[in-house]
């Protein structure tokens, strides 16, 4: 366990220093908050894989490795694949900094508030006290503490009563690996009552291959009453670095919430995204695409927790596993003995390439209401025999046959993004790299 | 055009084909029955590629070549088409889509240039009268939610569009009523030409009434136990097997 301790104190010795890069942002409120999650993280144990939550994810490696506290990187030529859509609003962050050349807010102030966390700090933004902090929980967390403790930069965004805003809001978190950086971004986004907004995070890497890298990023989204909220995430980090990162999203009466999460690249990822359905009438939606090659760890632990009546939840996680990449999925439905007539929906289908990929899958319902509608299923098996066999004897090689069976497979999770940009690109990666 | 020659095959150990001689010229029509289990539709995989059987002795050559040298696809590609009796239903690919890769793979094979979308439409167009099926039933995911004679008009649908020279249906009878099985015998009719063969795999001799065959041959425990003219269809529908079984113990 020594490594794991001395991962801790690291970041603990460090912290005058990282104090020192805030500036004038240590006299902020949201300052106290930082320093209270740093006497919490003293306390708190590393994750490890005797912990139920952390089972199939093993994190020693992260443990020996030591980061320095990111700096901005010097890249200086925007990447070829950093193309937006016209009509949208795009924040770029590189190793946690922002990067203002290239990014735009389009949307009027009419309709929301799109501040860094930097700025929201300097000018005391009120949602920084009212709701920083308030459901990523930090008491049991080691990774929420540490990110509260060193929150840097992200996004702040406050979306106007009634406003419905057309263009996206579109985050890049860029990491460079020239230096093995600890980047902590986080993000806070309250859509106000009867308000709707669509949220993108695409993940991306430069710098060497085999460059390292930790990033650990905590995001609060509130969705009050009768207000949208669509958040697509694109996970795509060509170097192995270790990502972890919590969403945790609280949606009031009549609201919608869905999440789409596309694994394409990376070293270990752990997706926590817990949504806490406070509302009644409530829609969520999970959807994941995990297509993972190489030895790309991909661990996603979810949450839906209904508390109140009457919600429906609808969660579909699919993932195809090649060379020795492995997944995890975890899905957790809590219906509170108060949450009558709950509607709760929950599928993990997996296809294994080859014998050396795995995937450790475990839905997890607990039900304490006795009038609800729930199901789960889960299957993890290879290509279908049968249906390759019938696509060749009508003249299909068998190398496109197999591409055609699993571009059909994502297809399912692929068609029910309804951001046009977000699938094209998605809907090209995957086509080819599947076709291969 | 097509010939066996003591073709033996396993799967899992267990030898299900022992020993079938058949020849199928161009032109020809052949009929195979047979009691449930005796082998019919295992030499219907076996003969379009299926690699789970374990072909353990004899030949078959298919125009000129070493028929199980080659890949399913390649199979295909020289021409033999099979019906399944049970075909698959493949979600998220739909049947238009499906048909276009597989068409131009075959052209491709045999040295063709491709379709294009508009030369593509316009033959689907043409064989989707031959067998009476509907546009909307293509646009749907490959067989899925299909009921049992769609099913098997989309098998027929398919080979009028890939136009084999050798087509075995596997029971493609079965699971279709008085008027579609009409509309599909007479479509597999229309398709024939001096040129190609087919292969009707079938339990009734109804389906013998529509599409004439010049030989019937009954396959039982793994061989053809005998061989006659569409007389004998008669017979097995009168009679039923047992008079032949008894033969072939005696
Ligand atoms: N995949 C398999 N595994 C094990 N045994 C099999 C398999 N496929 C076929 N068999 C066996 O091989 C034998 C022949 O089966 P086949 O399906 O060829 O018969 P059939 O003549 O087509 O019957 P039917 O009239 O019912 O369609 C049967 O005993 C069957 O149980
Ligand atoms: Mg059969």
């Amino acid at each position: 366990m020594l490594a794991e301790k001395t991962f801790t104190s690291d970041f603990i010795d460090h912290y005058t220093h990282f104090e020192e890069t805030l500036g004038p942002r240590t006299a902020s409120t949201f300052h106290k908050k930082r320093q209270e999650a740093l006497t919490t993280l003293k306390d708190l144990l590393f994750p490890h894989i005797k912990q139920e939550a952390w089972k199939y994810t093993n994190l020693r490696a992260l443990a020996k490795e030591s980061f320095q506290l990111a700096t901005p990187s010097t890249v200086s030529q925007q990447p070829d694949w950093l193309k937006s859509p016209e009509e949208a609003n795009v924040l770029v962050f590189i190793n946690g900094f922002y990067k203002e050349e290239w990014s735009k807010v389009i949307s009027p102030k009419t309709q929301l508030d799109l501040l860094t966390w930097e700025e929201a700090e300097q000018a005391n933004y009120t949602l920084l006290t009212t709701h920083a902090g308030k459901i990523a929980t930090t008491q049991s967390d080691y990774f929420n503490t540490l990110n509260l403790a060193y929150t840097q930069q992200g996004l702040v965004m406050h979306v106007n009563k009634n406003q419905a805003v057309e263009a996206p809001i579109i985050i890049y978190q860029i990491i460079d690996t020239s230096q093995p950086v600890a980047v902590q971004p986080r993000n806070l986004v309250v859509v106000g009552e009867n308000a709707q907004a669509k949220l993108v995070e695409i993940h991306q890497t430069v710098g060497p291959e085999e460059g390292k890298a930790f990033l650990n990023e905590v995001s609060e989204f509130f969705v009050e009453k009768n207000a949208r909220l669509s958040y697509y995430k694109l996970q795509h980090e060509l170097q192995p670095i270790t990502h972890i990162n919590t969403t945790q999203v609280l949606q009031k009466d009549h609201s919608f919430f869905g999440a789409t999460t596309i694994s394409l690249e990376g070293g270990l990822i752990r997706n926590n995204l817990n949504i806490e359905i406070a509302g009644e009438h409530c829609e969520s939606f999970m959807t994941g695409l995990s297509v993972l090659s190489g030895k790309t760890h991909v661990d996603h632990h979810t949450i839906a927790d209904h508390q109140v009546p009457h919600s429906y939840s609808n969660e579909l996680y699919k993932g195809i596993f090649d060379d020795r990449s492995t997944g995890v999925f975890n899905g957790k439905v809590f219906v509170r003995p108060q949450a009558q007539k709950t509607n709760a929906f929950q599928q993990n289908r997996n296809i294994l390439l080859t014998d050396t990929a795995s995937i450790y899958t475990k839905p997890q319902l607990e039900i304490w209401a006795d009038d609800v509608k729930c199901s789960h299923g889960a299957t993890t098996g290879q290509l279908d025999e049968d249906a390759l066999f019938y696509l060749r004897t009508r003249g299909i090689p068998e190398e496109r046959a197999k591409a055609l069976l699993l571009t059909a497979f994502a297809g399912e999770v692929l068609e029910r993004i309804d951001l046009a940009f977000f699938k094209a690109y998605c809907e090209n990666y995957i086509h080819t790299r599947l076709s291969n | 055009m097509l010939k066996i020659s003591n073709l033996k095959a396993n799967i899992d150990d267990k030898e299900i084909l022992k020993g079938i001689d058949l020849e199928v010229k161009a032109g020809e029509v052949h009929a195979i029955m047979g009691p449930n289990g005796s082998g019919k539709s295992t030499l219907a995989s076996v003969l379009a590629g299926r690699e789970e059987y374990e072909v353990t002795d004899g030949t078959v050559t298919f125009s000129g070549k070493d028929l199980l040298d080659l890949a399913p696809e390649e199979r295909a590609g020289e021409g033999i088409f099979l019906a399944f009796q049970y075909p698959v239903e493949i979600p998220g690919v739909s049947t238009t889509n499906f048909l276009k890769t597989a068409l131009n793979e075959i052209r491709k094979y045999k040295g063709m240039e491709p379709l294009d979308a508009v030369q593509f439409l316009k033959m689907m167009k043409e064989k989707m009268k031959l067998v009476e099926i509907s546009d909307t039933l293509l646009k749907r995911s490959l067989n899925e939610g299909f009921s049992g004679g769609e099913k098997k008009r989309n098998e027929i649908f398919q080979m009028a569009m890939l136009t084999p020279k050798l087509a075995i249906l596997d029971e493609t009878d079965s699971g279709l009523d008085i008027d579609a099985l009409r509309i599909v015998a007479e479509g597999v009719n229309k398709l024939k030409t001096p040129d190609n063969a087919t292969i009707v795999v079938t339990h009734y001799q109804r389906l013998l009434e529509y599409i004439v065959p010049d030989y019937v041959h009954v396959l039982y425990n793994g061989r053809i136990v005998k061989s006659g003219t569409k007389e004998l269809a008669l017979e097995l529908e009168e009679k039923g097997y047992d008079w032949i079984k008894a033969e072939v113990v005696a």
